[in-house]
């Protein structure tokens, strides 16, 4: 590491810096540096030695080999684990700077002084398309400054832009075998050193060497590279909180800066949990909230772009009209966008503390619902923030959920939860502050679980999910709703929303239903039961000492419940503690029916109900089906089922999910899977086939029913003997679904799933 | 006649041309020379065909029309491409604009304690901030 010899500036065009009003920087030996100290000098990281291998980098003035925090020194500095490594943080006991608007910031960080490595890549984000690695362009650094400004005044955590220097010269390495051999050069003699090694690595047929160098040095010579000193309140992103011990330094970190020890003993107490899905996710809802009403996005707001409290750094993608930029308004896919990205940054760090599954249970399914807890607190925050009223809320919270469309590669699941988010969100958000009180340990055992302090800070489970505990949970659990299927009773109104509240419920939401039938001691609702019985139908034999992995670690939940259903409704359901899908195999669909009754759902809208989750059982299953005379197979999705559930359609409804269909798809058994449908396919009796619990994804369908065609000719060629014409073995769609079959045609059945039936 | 040494009779041999001239193409399509070493080396090979052209000098067996047609379009080549880095080169140096201020301190408008003036940056070729 060597020190720079810069200028400082005191903006970049029109746009100024503005100076801090309160600059201190405390070294550990008790040293205090003022900003000119600071800013005077810039250390630059010049070796991968440096960069990477030393945990702690000393700026040297002319001492060599100086201990740290050696009084010669101006200040330490050290790499910032960011996402692009390219910034020093400076290694103070502490950091006290304050803005003009009065707001505090405890932490100051160096970037785009990283010359361990430079060299030309492609960059998506970079103004010119390349970038020097380790480096910050100038051309965006005006949108910065001007973002930071505007965020910070309106009280909203945001990067500080505080300092800015621009090099005079740069150090470039000379000797590939001696990384501390360098030379200070002009940036003219970088950008054409830099420009020949890539012309020379990255070899184009259309192009010699000597043309892509030129045409490279004259697509940057507009750009500089700068040099810019950022306070933020914490050195952490949140992408890092994934990481235990990080997050351990991160509160040593909040308890470095803050002498009081009530904060201490506070934080020691406060498990991690409760920090990110109730107070990490609340601020960070806010914050979107406040950014989005004042007109700006940021463009990429993922965990490395969020610190570890929840301000905003790296603003180069922030657009809005009131930065002055001449940019568009923003619009809801921008929005959208961003609260999307948000969200995902909740879940994948939450990813990161996902328990052993030899773990509690309890322990997985609780990091699910974290995730689910901690995306509806977020945007029950933001709804807050952005004072919709409730038809607002409902419009934005409806195209929400149109923007976050399922792709073909998406699995279900996480739409799914993704629709429980929003439906948990709008419930808190209608429910309003009156719901807090309802709050306690009993009511939210899994939570207890995690030991969540939630009554040490206000802003803990401020957004209660009133959707377990008051608006959701009485519609959703009531007797109305299950035993009648009055679908629209969910709410006193019929808004696209409810529908969309109706696909979670149908979808991924089945786990729920057995969690709050054990809660609410409805279990000897139908429905309930049914949850039950679907979910538990993949249980495998199980040992509860020796769980290895998640999904028998699930299925083994699911055993204790269905136990304890047996229990509770008697002996004739004595087998349900048996794998359920033995238990059916053994059971013609009559006898089932015969000997359960309660599959006989008010007078049969339902005939059957069966769930595959394994396709290990799929052949198995259709052999028993076999008993099955006649046939006729359906394609529609779930809005369809759905339908034809409420209007007491006597069909026999197979659910094959999506994961189910994947993995046919996948396997190499992929043919006599399918062979398996199509072979038994004439003697089912009505059968209608759903692909995906949220099949209202068109494209899985599409696909899947091509797949289908494509193996069904395969199998005709493949069967020797057949007498019948392949024709006739086409499935016998009626006019009417097979138009359903289009993609147009699915699409609005999927919208029709997201409307009022 | 630089790099091409004739005789006294300012003839030198097919071999030898060639073989000066290939090796200032080879230098001046190495991309990782400097670009204003290419350039010379490119303009050289130009001045000897020039001078071939001029009959300032004899080439024996004389090179055939393709032949130098195919030095002068790749030295030409070579040219342009280094002209064009030399113009982008110079336009990030004087794009920087700091050095000029460095040596000529702006006059701060109207100083305070908490806006110090600091000459202002402009990366995009906009007037300096004096």
């Amino acid at each position: 590491m060597i020190r720079l010899e810069t200028q400082q500036l005191s903006g970049f065009n029109d746009t100024l810096i503005d100076e801090p009003a309160h600059f201190e920087v405390t070294l550990p030996n008790g040293q205090v540096r003022d900003y000119d100290a600071v800013i005077g000098n810039t250390p630059a990281v010049t070796s991968e030695y440096d960069a990477y291998d030393q945990p702690q980098l000393v700026l040297q003035t002319e001492v060599p080999d100086v201990l740290p925090w050696d009084e010669e020194v101006h200040y330490p500095a050290g790499r910032l684990a960011s996402f692009h490594g390219r910034t020093l943080e400076i290694l103070a006991g502490k950091v006290a700077v304050e803005d003009q608007f009065g707001n505090h910031y405890q932490s100051v960080s160096i970037k785009g002084s990283d010359f361990s490595d430079p060299h030309i890549f492609s960059s998506e984000t970079a103004s010119r398309g390349f970038i020097i690695h380790g480096l910050q362009e100038s051309l965006v650094l005006e949108r910065v400054i001007r973002a930071s400004r505007l965020l910070r005044e309106h009280g909203i955590p945001a990067e500080y832009i505080c300092g800015l220097v621009i090099p005079d010269k740069f150090p470039m390495h000379t000797d590939p075998d001696n990384p501390d051999t360098r030379q200070l050069v002009p940036l003219p003699e970088l950008v054409e050193a830099l420009a020949a090694d890539y012309a020379q690595e990255e070899l184009e047929e259309s192009r010699t060497p000597l043309e892509v160098k030129a045409d490279m040095i004259e697509k940057l010579h507009d750009v500089d590279y700068l040099i810019t000193y950022r306070a933020m309140d914490a050195p952490y992103r949140f992408g890092e909180l994934a990481d235990p011990d990080t997050l351990d330094e991160f509160y040593d970190f909040l308890i470095r800066q803050n002498d009081d020890p009530n904060l201490h003993e506070y934080l020691e107490e406060l498990h991690p949990m409760t920090y990110i899905v109730a107070q990490f996710a609340v601020e960070l809802g806010i914050n979107v909230a406040k950014m989005h009403k004042l007109g700006v996005s940021h463009g990429f707001l993922h965990s490395e772009n969020i610190t570890a409290l929840g301000s905003f750094v790296d603003l180069d993608s922030c657009r809005g009209e009131p930065l002055g930029l001449g940019d568009d308004p923003i619009t809801d896919k921008d929005i959208y966008k961003d609260i999307v990205w948000a969200m995902r940054s909740l879940v994948d760090v939450l990813d990161g503390w996902q328990p052993s599954p030899h773990d509690d249970i309890n322990g997985f399914l609780d990091i699910t619902s974290m995730q689910v807890y901690a995306r509806e607190f977020f945007l029950t925050e933001y709804l807050k923030e952005r004072s919709f009223d409730k038809s607002a809320a409902e419009a934005f919270l409806t195209g929400l959920v149109s923007y976050q469309q399922p792709k073909r590669t998406q699995h279900y699941g996480s739409f799914a939860r993704f629709c429980e988010v929003v439906t948990g969100a709008y419930c808190s958000f209608i429910g309003g502050e009156e719901h807090i009180k309802d709050v306690n340990e009993e009511d939210m055992p899994s939570i207890e679980n995690y030991d969540l302090h939630y009554d040490r800070k206000d802003t803990v489970f401020r957004a209660a999910p009133a959707r377990f505990f008051k608006e959701f949970r009485d519609r959703l659990l009531s007797n109305n709703w299950s035993r009648n299927h009055e679908y629209e009773s969910l709410h006193e109104t019929d808004k696209p929303l409810h529908s969309l509240m109706k696909a979670a419920i149908r979808s991924d939401s089945l786990r729920f239903f057995v969690r709050h039938a054990e809660q609410s001691g409805l279990i000897d609702e139908p429905a309930l039961f049914m949850a039950a019985l679907t979910m538990g139908s993949s249980i495998t034999n199980v040992d509860p000492e020796n769980v290895p992995n998640k999904n028998q670690a699930l299925h083994q939940y699911f055993v204790r419940q269905g136990e304890k259903m047996v229990e509770q409704l008697g002996d004739e359901y004595t087998q349900y503690d048996k794998p359920v899908m033995e238990f059916l195999l053994n059971k013609s669909l009559g006898d089932l029916k015969k000997q359960t009754g309660i599959l006989d759902w008010e007078n049969g809208a339902i005939t059957s109900l069966l769930y595959l989750n394994g396709a290990t059982q799929y052949e198995r299953i259709f052999k028993a089906l076999d008993l099955q005379p006649q046939s006729k197979i359906t394609y529609i999705n779930v809005g369809e089922a759905m339908r034809r559930a409420v209007n007491k359609q006597d069909d026999t409804i197979l659910i094959l999910d999506y994961g189910v269909a994947e993995f046919i798809a996948e396997t190499p058994r992929k043919d006599d899977l399918w062979k398996a449908v199509f072979g038994y396919r004439h003697k089912f009796k009505p059968l209608i086939l759903i692909e995906g619990l949220l099949a209202g994804e068109p494209e899985i369908c599409l696909v899947h029913y091509e797949e289908l065609e494509d193996a069904r000719y395969k199998n005709l060629e493949g069967e020797e003997g057949d007498n019948e014409e392949p024709e006739k073995l086409k499935p016998e769609l009626p006019e009417t679904v097979a138009g359903d079959l289009s993609l147009d045609t699915l699409r609005q059945n999927r919208l029709r799933l997201f409307s009022t039936d | 006649m630089g790099e091409f040494e004739a005789n006294s009779r300012q003839v030198i041999s097919q071999e030898d041309f060639m073989r000066v001239a290939d090796g200032l193409l080879a230098h001046a399509e190495d991309p990782s020379k400097d670009v204003n070493e290419c350039l010379v080396s490119a303009q050289t090979l130009v001045q000897g065909l020039d001078d071939v052209k001029a009959g300032n000098l004899h080439v024996e067996p004389p090179l055939s029309e393709e032949q130098v047609s195919s030095y002068r379009k790749q030295s030409q080549l070579v040219i342009a491409l280094g002209q064009k880095s030399v113009r982008a080169l110079q336009a990030t140096s004087e794009r920087r604009g700091f050095l000029r201020r460095r040596q000529e301190p702006p006059e701060p408008p109207t100083p305070t304690a908490q806006q110090p003036a600091r000459p202002a940056y402009s990366g995009t070729g906009s007037d300096a901030k004096k």
